[in-house]
């Protein structure tokens, strides 16, 4: 395999491989070597073999390997097929790029240029090819248009202390001793009063996990206390308009009343008008997190989901790298030659001819990332994307358009109406210039209420005087945009990790639904920390480590003092877990059993009205149904289910018959259906 | 023991656990509330209203049920506006 005279390229993945390989110019070959495929590149540049990683080819490990029970702190990096069966084509990659760093001259770095890139890279240069960490070349790069790989590889430079891949790999190993410990703790906690379950919490799900319990808590408790609305309908020159009572919130009925009955039969009188122009600016460009937020809002997709979609997007060259923090684009990425490009699609024309009439200035916000700029289409033309990807890819190329919009200008008119001796209050709004909002138009939810041309002094008729009765609302469920919003504002985990952390604790059973509930079992694993270990749960603990792994890429502290400091953090608290060992594990077992005895109960049963609708199994045959846990009361509402596949309750009932609404999931794609067998649905069909 | 609602520990003087046991205080603090705001409101009502009502939580109408059949069965509402 010896090859004289190349540079071996490490590429992260295999799309970013091909694309690098082929920007590199002149003869391009793509070779399998024992099944990887590596590719040969001949020309101008000179010569280079460029392979590729598929993620993380190592991990770190306990050293002994045979230890149990905790605490663990001796830890190292592995092959990560030797301790995870699944990735065993892994060691063919590993041997392959060790054989093609024996022929090499000279070694870059091409992998994503972030924390994990960095690790990923580095880890590759220091084990696969034996020491090269630092001697390789670095080339960074923010997408993987010719353009810009070629200017990378030209400007590729050495990396001699390389902080970012010492805070990634520092990262990994707190997040190691700690997951494994807790895991280990919890465990045995919970196999020592007999059975197993592996019960596991990570250093930032513990506070992740801490903040939906606590608003499930606030939900659980909350009373909603009555207050009324009084609002009038009003007219003027056959314009009828709604106006409210200036005290939004009458906090007695009585109090309510007397506004209504005051009112009745009485003329409004227009006592002040307001008008205020309101220029609305553009939104900023997208950095991963409001991407996330706004594909949730828009698409419903999840963070974890629209992180996948937009590395897919990236690996096609399509938009920039996805994981950044920054909403600023710089000119050198040059506006006009990407909308130029963009032009050429039908869709966006008209919307890049108008743009392109004006200076290119974009609206940017405040928040940066020294690696790369904020997201943003390449230029490069969509081909063969899905359904997902192409909302995804339109949405990108939309808000770029929108963030180099002018101001939109809307004007607020408030109007103050005197009915009898009580103020009543109308607001109407109307776009005067739509700026940026006619490129963002789609995603967008701007309307107008406009008002009649309202005066001093005018007198209204009064239609109706009505009094609504209304409840306080109880702070409401996270959801995945939500929650992720969160652990921003507290500062925990980071851009690249907060998706998976939220779907782990999903995986673990801990939380369930769109809206997210916390589980029984996620009460007791909440409670017991909060009682016994509080600093596996707090924030500010988390987010000490946090800052701590930050300060490792400015270079203010090494790698190894944070280490020391979190497993100093670590010992404490496993101190409490186990003093407190075997009355966590009867509250944990407990919650485990509820949690799973929850799971099979689908809803509120529709005929006695008085019991739960569950998952049973018939002693005769076998089979599962659903019937009511009410039967010893006499109800004998009972159902068939589908044999296969899991059944979930989703939480909602039939609109047509009222029975209970399940999923069920049988290979990769559940079906939703009401579990009446009568349901009008059904028959329809 | 047992908390009479779920499968908890009970930690109160009512035979609650600590979840259900705030939930019983919100409840009689609740009651203070739509007294004033309706000016008076029966027990029996004040339990009706709040199990209709989707905003009420899940662990006040746990506990508004249990009061609800006390008072179907001829007991006192406990502590309810005192």
């Amino acid at each position: 395999m010896a090859d004289s005279s190349y540079l071996l390229v490490v590429c992260e993945k295999p799309d970013a491989a091909r694309r690098v390989a082929s920007a590199l110019g002149g003869v391009v070959r793509a070779e399998r070597v024992d099944d990887v495929v590596v590719y040969r590149v001949e020309g101008d540049r000179g010569r280079f073999v460029v392979c590729a990683a598929s993620g993380h080819l190592y991990t770190v490990w306990d050293v002994d390997v045979k230890k149990s029970g905790y605490p663990i702190l001796d830890v190292g990096w592995y092959p990560l097929h030797t301790v995870d069966r699944s990735k065993k084509h892994f060691a063919k990659l590993i041997k392959v790029i060790g054989e093609l760093a024996k022929g090499a001259s000279g070694f870059i770095n091409a992998c994503d240029y972030d924390i994990e890139g960095e690790t990923i890279g580095f880890n590759i240069l220091r084990y696969a090819c034996g020491g090269k960490e630092a001697a390789a070349l670095r080339a960074k790069f923010s997408t993987l248009t010719v353009d810009e790989l070629r200017e990378a590889f030209a400007k590729a430079s050495p990396n001699s202390v390389n902080r970012l891949a010492e805070a990634g790999r520092t990262r990994h190993v707190v997040d190691f001793i700690w997951g494994v410990n807790l895991t280990r703790a919890l465990t045995e906690a919970y196999s020592s009063r007999g059975g197993y379950r592996t019960l596991s919490i990570g250093r930032v799900q513990g506070p992740t996990l801490a903040y939906i319990v606590d608003r499930e808590c606030e939900i659980r408790w909350f009373v909603p206390t009555p207050y009324w609305s009084v609002r009038a309908v009003l007219e003027k020159e056959g314009f009828a308009f709604q106006a409210s009572y200036v005290v939004e919130k009458v906090e007695r009925l009585v109090e309510a009343r007397a506004v209504e009955a005051a009112c009745v039969g009485k003329e409004g009188v227009v006592k002040k008008v307001h008008k205020q122009i309101i220029h609305q600016h553009p939104p900023t460009p997208f950095n991963l997190g409001d991407l996330q937020h706004e594909a949730y809002r828009v698409f419903g997709f999840s963070p974890s989901l629209t992180l996948k979609l937009a590395e897919s997007l990236y690996l096609k060259a399509l938009i920039s790298y996805p994981r950044t923090s920054s909403q600023k684009l710089p000119p050198s990425i040059g506006y006009r030659k990407i909308l130029s490009n963009l032009q050429r699609l039908e869709q966006y024309r008209s919307d890049v001819s108008e743009l392109l009439t004006k200076p290119l200035k974009p609206f940017e916000g405040k928040e940066d990332d020294p690696a790369h700029p904020a997201i943003y289409p390449t230029g490069e033309l969509p081909e063969g994307l899905d359904e997902r990807q192409s909302k995804l890819y339109d949405l990108v190329v939309r808000r770029f358009f929108a963030v180099f919009g002018d101001y939109a200008v809307r004007e607020r008119v408030t109007a103050d109406i005197e009915i009898g001796p009580y103020l009543f209050r109308v607001s109407g709004r109307r776009t005067i210039e739509e700026g940026w909002i006619r490129y963002y138009r789609a995603y967008v939810g701007v309307e107008d209420n406009p008002l009649p041309d309202l005066e001093e002094g005018d007198r209204l008729r009064v239609l109706s005087v009505e009094v609504d009765e209304r409840f306080e609302q109880p702070p409401p469920r996270y959801n995945q945009s939500s929650l992720l919003a969160k652990m921003e504002k507290e500062g925990i985990g980071t851009k690249a990790t907060r998706a998976e952390i939220i779907d782990t604790l999903y995986r673990r059973g801990y939380i369930v639904g769109s809206s997210i509930k916390a589980t029984d079992l996620a009460f007791a694993v909440i409670e017991a920390m909060k009682e016994h270990s509080p600093n596996i749960i707090s924030t500010e603990m988390t987010r000490e480590i946090e800052r701590a792994l930050e300060g490792i890429e400015k270079g203010e502290v090494n790698g190894a003092d944070v280490i020391e400091k979190a497993a100093s953090h670590l010992l404490s608290a496993l101190e409490g877990l186990k003093a407190a060992e075997q009355e966590l594990a009867s509250k944990v077992k407990e919650a485990a059993k509820a949690s799973l005895a929850a799971d099979d109960i689908i809803g509120e049963c529709p005929l006695c009205k008085k019991g739960q609708l569950k998952v049973l199994r018939s002693k005769k045959s076998g089979k599962r149904f659903v019937g009511c846990t009410n039967y010893k009361g006499g109800c004998r509402a009972s159902a068939p289910l589908p044999q296969k596949g899991k059944v979930r309750s989703l939480n909602r009932v039939c609109k047509v018959c009222g029975w209970p609404m399940i999923s069920v999931t049988l290979g990769r794609y559940p079906w939703r259906m009401c579990v009446n067998p009568s349901c009008p649905t059904k028959s329809r069909r | 023991m047992r908390c009479l609602l779920c499968w908890r520990e009970s930690s109160s003087k009512e035979g609650l656990c600590s979840y259900h046991a705030e939930a019983y205080r919100s409840l009689s603090e609740g009651y203070r509330r739509w007294c004033r705001a309706y000016g008076e409101i029966d027990e029996r009502r004040y339990l009706e209203r709040l199990l209709e009502l989707p905003e009420c939580g899940e662990w006040v109408k746990d506990v508004a049920k249990m009061e609800l059949k006390r008072l179907e069965e001829g007991g006192e509402v406990a502590e309810k506006g005192s």
